[in-house]
């Protein structure tokens, strides 16, 4: 056959003027139940039958017709699908599911297999359910989830970005302090902001006098300066964290590390070689709005509950604050007290700002390569 | 139904995006088909534990050929997916470029598809797949200009069948209808074992038809189904033209038994609010509700279609934002259509002359391309 005819099979549906662009999405349905702490958690997972005619042997005779028969017989490859795909967790922890009964149900878009689940979890801790059926094939595949709680029903979306989504109690209370753990643990995992706000602390307790470092004059005027520049970097992350995590603006992830790990970098070499010796509090501002894209993909992995979006928002922003309360709280003392030695300012602060020069520019090159 | 009942039934239908849970069957009979599924899928299907067909571009292209001919996104969104873990050395061949150009487009990124386009280009000069793929994309995008160039490109002996196809969109596009209708009947003449392709020319002569007044466009629009009933893109096509000539009684015949689209609900719910028919309220809700999931799971659903449903329910306003912002990056016949009908219903000057100044800029004369002054 000609080859132009045969490439003209794909070329042609780009001719149809107005081609039936499908948008027939490929979602599943997640219902979850939760009850008291000692319940079960029950779950009717509803996978589309054409999602699993594409990934399972579900249409044996392959007459393009799925049959009761066909679909039942299919069930323990199901299982196996949703066992992998599906995880429902209590204070971390995966709770112990197994499969109590399959279905079926007609949606407006065709006929989904329904799959029972019980789980046991443990007693205490955050729910949370982890989904990830169909992402490997599909990432345009979505769950919707409807969660029953006694407190009242919430929805949420899982999707191969936000593969975890949260269940809290339904309260704004719960959720807030939830999300302020997570905020917390953030942080104080997160090397690469650590080593940001490690940079923008070493010259805090100094004074350029020169071409050389001085200590600062006094504690009062170098917690004012440390304040200045703690909450230029606060309020600029704050504002991108928000306006990422209500998808306002979608920065590639790809890109946001890298720029992240080029902040530290930069800020590394201005302590060894000061270009920016005033408003500080500009340049953390500056890079703060970088800083809050990465908190934010951190935050939507965990899955925001649609219920309570501003309590989560909040408690997140508040952890994020708190974790960096509790590193510049102990450590601007000890830093002012050294910074009177000479040794601080010819080779400590020098050498530690270097080290973290080095591992900044091999995450850069790590994130962009 | 009254239009305001219908707005109101839409905005709960924005408010509940989650489908209400259907009743949960545990038994039916063994041989009871529970979902039929479309033509091509048994190609598709795994065998022996891996894809069928292979985890190779022929697979992808075979996603994509079932997702044109039956809407099924998912398939175009399997074979991205796919295309993406083949070999780098296959990814990079001029093939698997097109094909991917191909998977952008579907997403609507076609500046993305441009690129890779070009990128083809460098490497082949003379790739009259790549140059006619661009054409269009370049009407699509309104870019006259450009789409003339790749037409001449094509006209100037890179390829006839390609250059026939071209010039006779082009012509289309700009209501030169005597000089389409010739090369598409003459492309037509030449006998051809390609249904996909041959079904494509008859829709065009179908719209070619129907835009310049011919008596009977439908004898096009059933030459193209006769080759493939079941292809949305023809019934989407006959069905817009009916809906357009006001046979909204023949829309709901034509779809009653066809895949569930999204283009094809639309036509079938504009037809059913002309008629005033009882389903009206609950198809159109139906399809409010699927561009309601589509926004809240963060894809875009097609906005000149959703710019539609709007218009027809009287949300004129609304439908105007939705068909300014469509037209910032699409500019064909029915991109045009929607924006000026929802800026006349609006009653807003500024978005037709929006319209105007763009036709003007293209050398465009809207009322012969069938545009509304």
């Amino acid at each position: 056959m000609n080859r132009v005819l045969v490439l003209l099979l794909f070329v042609a549906p780009l001719l149809v003027a107005s081609p039936a662009h499908a948008h027939m999405l490929s979602v599943s349905h997640l219902d979850v139940t939760v009850g008291g702490t000692a319940d079960p958690v029950r779950l009717e997972l509803d996978l589309a039958v054409r999602d699993l005619a594409l990934t399972i042997p579900l249409d044996a005779d392959h007459d393009e017709q799925v049959t009761w028969a066909e679909l039942q017989a299919a069930n323990p490859a199901i299982d196996k699908l949703v066992a992998r795909g599906l995880e429902v967790l209590r204070g971390g922890i995966p709770c112990r599911s197994r499969v109590t009964g399959h279905g079926l149900r007609r949606y407006d878009d065709g006929a989904y297999s329904t799959t029972l689940i019980e789980a046991q979890c443990a007693s205490a801790g955050a729910l949370s359910v982890r989904y990830g059926v169909f992402f490997d094939r599909d990432p345009q595949h979505r769950a919707l989830l409807t969660i029953h709680q006694p407190s009242g029903i919430t929805t949420g979306i899982a999707g191969p970005s936000n593969p975890v989504v949260a269940i809290g109690d339904g309260s704004w209370l719960s959720t807030l302090r939830s999300f302020v753990v997570e905020g917390v643990h953030h942080i104080l995992a997160g090397y690469d902001h650590l080593a940001f706000l490690l940079l923008l602390l070493l010259p805090s307790v100094l004074v350029r006098s020169g071409r050389t470092w001085a200590p600062a004059p006094n504690g009062h005027d170098t917690a004012i300066a440390v304040a200045k520049v703690v909450t230029a970097f606060t309020l600029a992350h704050s504002i991108t964290l928000t306006l990422a995590t209500l998808g306002l603006v979608t920065p590639a992830a790809r890109w946001t590390e890298a720029a992240i790990a080029a902040s530290v970098l930069l800020t590394a070499l201005n302590n060894l070689k000061p270009v920016v010796t005033r408003y500080l509090a500009a340049l953390a501002f500056s890079f703060g709005l970088i800083h809050g894209f990465g908190f934010a993909g951190a935050l939507l992995e965990l899955g925001l509950p649609s219920g309570s979006r501003a309590a989560a928002l909040v408690g997140f922003n508040l952890g994020v604050e708190l974790g960096q309360l509790m590193i510049v709280a102990p450590l601007l003392p000890v830093l002012y007290v050294l910074a009177r030695t000479r040794a601080y300012r010819t080779w400590i602060m020098p050498l530690i700002s270097g080290v973290v020069a080095v591992l900044a520019a091999y995450w850069l090159f790590q994130r962009l390569s | 139904m009254a239009r305001w009942f219908t707005g109101l039934l839409l905005s709960l239908a924005m408010v509940s995006a989650h489908a209400a849970r259907p009743v949960l069957v545990r038994n039916a009979a063994a041989d009871s088909v529970v979902e039929h599924l479309p033509r091509g899928y048994s190609d598709l299907e795994p065998r022996g534990g891996t894809l069928g067909g292979g985890a190779n571009l022929a697979t992808v292209e075979k996603l994509l050929s079932v997702s044109q001919r039956t809407g099924d996104a998912r398939l175009a969104s399997r074979a991205e997916a796919l295309w993406l873990a083949l070999p780098a050395q296959v990814r990079a061949t001029t093939r698997a470029l097109e094909v991917y150009s191909f998977i952008v487009q579907h997403r609507h990124d076609f500046a993305a598809s441009l690129k890779i386009l070009d990128r083809v280009l460098r490497a082949e000069h003379y790739n009259a797949d790549a140059i006619l793929a661009r054409a269009q994309i370049n009407l699509v995008l309104g870019r006259l200009r450009e789409a003339r160039g790749d037409c001449g490109q094509l006209a100037l002996g890179i390829d006839v069948p390609s250059a026939l196809v071209c010039v006779a969109a082009f012509s289309e596009r700009t209501g030169e209808y005597a000089q389409a209708r010739s090369l598409v009947e003459r492309w037509l003449a030449e006998p051809s074992s390609n249904p996909s392709y041959r079904r494509y020319m008859l829709i065009t002569r179908g719209e070619i038809a129907a835009r310049s007044g011919e008596s009977d466009p439908d004898t096009w629009f059933r030459q193209a189904l006769a080759l493939d009933p079941e292809d949305v893109r023809s019934l989407a096509a006959y069905a817009r033209y009916l809906n357009h000539a006001h046979r909204f009684a023949d829309t709901r015949t034509l779809l009653a038994t066809a895949p569930r689209t999204d283009a094809l609900q639309l036509q079938e719910s504009l037809a059913a609010l002309a008629l005033k028919s009882s389903d009206s309220a609950d198809l159109t809700r139906r399809l409010a509700a699927r561009y309601a999931l589509a926004h809240e799971l963060g894809t875009v659903p097609e906005m000149r279609d959703e710019a539609e449903l709007l218009l027809a329910t009287g949300k004129t306003v609304a439908a105007l934002a939705l068909a300014e912002r469509n037209f910032e990056t699409q500019r064909d016949y029915e991109d045009v259509d929607v924006l000026q009908r929802a800026a006349q219903a609006a009653k807003s000057p500024g978005a037709l002359k929006r319209v105007d100044d763009w036709a003007r800029g293209e050398s465009l004369d809207l009322r012969k391309a069938g545009g509304k002054p």
